[in-house]
């Protein structure tokens, strides 16, 4: 009887454990993107590629973290973008950075569900106007990222405390372009593939 | 027999032992009150000889102000201040939400001026000016001569009696108002409305004697609407009244939650502030906030927080967190002390901030940090123009919404309205903008102008602010968080296909 109660207890332990353990790898650790590859088996271009693009994925990690504090940054699920229907969520420039050859464009989006982005790695993106105004400027989606936001102060466990979305790192060239980063601001990022 | 004799003797004792200590007190007493009068002396005696020695010498009563000012510069308190009766007055009148002048804000833009905003229930709105109405002429002087732009104009007295040429859309009717100059109730909601079908927008422009009944009704109205949860903007609000912020943030809190606590002079406990009447126990609440929320509107914003009750997005605040009161002199002086800390529910006081953006210390910091909070009018014009095409853009938008307005064209849907307005502005961008990124932020900029300037004219109030979301950041970030995804859509309407008109290389 000892024994029984013995291997019950055991087995409930090591389920709780392991739910625990679960638990703690989503609520406090930053999941790496599940295409992550080994850098040691790619060639010098592939290796020098991917350091651009861990540091683009910590600069965005950062960015989220410091805009929503208690934000949990999720694992990518290389879910595939929806093509642009009227009600589509796209995402919109919240930040930008000016640089000397390119500036940096980070933009997200929230959705009711998670995992349903808009835009992929390495997808080029065209850039909108805030009124709609598709313009031939073009950019490049170097980094992203879903994350879950909390919707009131320390957040709990429960699902409604939460918000899902996706931010993204865009690069777009200045290219002569005489216009400040700063424009931008509040501008959208359309899938180049699915704009005519 | 024995008995009463030792009584007797106690009591001796007693009242030998009282007349003692009664009198070492009475004695010290009066040693205080002549070491105060003392004091008191002294600075008679310096204002005396001020006044009757010094080379540029002041009247006694200037001079007796002027002492005072000086102690409360000493106390190093920034909010001490001395005040005349008319500025007693005013502070008053502040703090009541009495407002004073025409009850209108204008809007330059080019040569044109426009009235943005006219105040509830001021002179203006009673005499009949609109929002979106042009002026043309005030008191016989053209704008188009530059009313406005003199130092004479505007450096003077407030005008008493203002006579108004304004022209109204969408016919081009030649409207004449005579506004006089007077008071009225400044109401503390300045912006009451719905976002979605569900999420209400209110912003709490100050914290007056009627703010909590004033947010109780306006919220009220627009739960009667439909509203789920709500936007509360709190930016720009440098406060006002404590014990209003605490009824106002109260009606969010269950009832009997300590809202804040007032930390008096040292060895006082901590005196808290309880929500006494709860309205909206449950609702999803958003508080926007930027570095010139201060004082009882920071006392709502942290109330809110504390009890996770709100979301607070934008930048750090102001972080005001102490009290003043005002203590009457004489009939002529009023001084005004800061006499209290506020303590927020977890028992933080707020430090007053240095610095801006994300690199502010102090204040209260917002759980959705964002790099600039500050209310963003979708009127605005692009700073970093050439104000050739600041003014070009800005005509052919005016000229696009007033033909559209006079074609009857329907606001509803914005999306094609906006479209429409687009076509019409593409048509029109001169040739010297130059390269597809001026282009298009020309045609951005064009069709938002000309939209918002239709939506106004139209009296379109509701769509107009819905349609504001779009520009302003903050605006969006706390409706991010409160409706994600598709109802989102509901205020920034989706995009019909509209790409860059291609360039015409040859031209004749």
């Amino acid at each position: 009887m000892w024994r029984v109660m013995q291997r019950v207890m055991r087995r409930t332990m090591r389920g709780l454990v392991q739910r625990a353990m679960q638990g703690a790898m989503l609520l406090a650790t930053v999941v790496p993107e599940a295409d992550a590859q080994a850098p040691g088996r790619l060639p010098a271009a592939l290796v020098a590629a991917n350091k651009v693009t861990e540091r683009a994925m910590g600069s965005l990690d950062r960015w989220i973290v410091e805009r929503y504090r208690g934000a949990q940054l999720l694992a990518d699920s290389l879910s595939v973008p929806r093509s642009v229907t009227p009600d589509a969520v796209l995402p919109r420039v919240e930040t930008v950075r000016g640089g000397t050859a390119a500036d940096t464009l980070l933009a997200l989006h929230f959705s009711p569900r998670a995992g349903s982005a808009a835009l992929l790695s390495g997808s080029v993106v065209r850039i909108a106007g805030s009124t709609g105004t598709i313009t031939p400027m073009s950019a490049t989606v170097l980094a992203r990222r879903p994350f879950r936001a909390p919707r009131l102060p320390m957040a709990k466990a429960n699902a409604d405390d939460w918000r899902y979305g996706w931010a993204y790192l865009v690069i777009l060239p200045k290219a002569g372009r005489a216009l400040s980063a700063t424009t931008f601001r509040g501008w959208l990022l359309l899938d180049a593939a699915a704009v005519k | 027999m024995k008995r009463s004799r030792i009584l007797w003797s106690l009591g001796g004792a007693m009242l030998v032992a009282g007349a003692f200590g009664g009198g070492t007190w009475f004695g010290e007493q009066r040693v205080h009150a002549r070491g105060e009068w003392a004091d008191a002396r002294l600075l008679s005696t310096a204002i005396d000889s001020v006044r009757v020695n010094a080379l540029d010498s002041l009247p006694s009563d200037e001079l007796i102000r002027r002492a005072v000012a000086g102690m409360l510069r000493e106390l190093q308190d920034p909010y001490a201040s001395i005040m005349r009766p008319d500025g007693y007055q005013r502070y008053r009148g502040s703090l009541q939400g009495d407002a004073q002048g025409l009850g209108v804000t204008l809007r330059r833009q080019g040569s044109t001026v426009t009235i943005s905003r006219v105040a509830a229930g001021s002179p203006a709105d009673l005499a009949g000016a609109r929002t979106g109405d042009r002026v043309l002429s005030v008191n016989d002087v053209p704008i188009a001569k530059g009313w406005g732009r003199t130092e004479a104009d505007t450096s003077t007295a407030p005008l008493d009696v203002a006579h108004l040429v304004m022209w109204r859309a969408p016919n081009g009717d030649t409207v004449r108002v005579s506004v006089r100059r007077g008071e009225w109730h400044s109401r503390a909601v300045s912006d009451a409305a719905m976002l979605t079908d569900s999420v209400a927008y209110v912003r709490l422009g100050s914290i007056t004697a009627k703010t909590s009944s004033e947010l109780e009704h306006a919220v009220d109205s627009l739960q009667a609407h439909g509203a789920e949860s709500l936007i509360l903007d709190l930016r720009g609000n440098a406060g006002g009244l404590f014990e209003e912020g605490v009824r106002a943030a109260g009606l969010f809190l269950k009832r009997g939650l300590v809202v804040a606590s007032l930390d008096g002079r040292r060895g006082s406990a901590p005196e808290p502030h309880y929500a006494k009447k709860s309205r909206w126990t449950t609702m999803p609440i958003t508080v926007l906030v930027d570095a010139n929320t201060a004082s009882a509107a920071e006392v709502i914003a942290a109330a809110l927080r504390d009890h996770r009750r709100a979301l607070i997005v934008g930048t750090p605040t102001y972080g005001k967190g102490v009290v003043q009161r005002v203590v009457k002199l004489t009939p002529e002086l009023s001084m005004r002390l800061t006499t209290a800390r506020w303590l927020t529910p977890n028992g933080e006081s707020l430090v007053r901030r240095h610095g801006t953006g994300k690199d502010a210390k102090g204040g209260m910091i917002p759980d959705v940090l964002l790099d600039d909070a500050v209310r963003r009018d979708a009127f605005a014009l692009p700073r970093d123009w050439p104000s050739e095409a600041v003014a070009a853009v800005s005509a052919i938008a005016d000229s696009a919404s007033m033909q559209a307005l006079r074609e009857g064209w329907s606001t509803a849907p914005l999306w094609s309205l906006e479209s429409r307005l687009r076509e019409r502005i593409a048509a029109g961008i001169p040739k010297s903008v130059q390269g597809d990124a001026m282009r298009a932020a020309w045609l951005n900029t064009g069709t938002r102008l000309a939209t918002v300037r239709m939506l106004e004219a139209a009296g379109a109030l509701d769509a107009l602010l819905r349609y504001s979301v779009r520009e302003d950041g903050t605006l969006r970030a706390g409706l991010d968080v409160l409706e994600p995804g598709s109802n989102l859509v509901q205020v920034i309407p989706s995009i019909p296909p509209a790409t860059l008109p291609v360039r015409r290389t040859s031209a004749r």
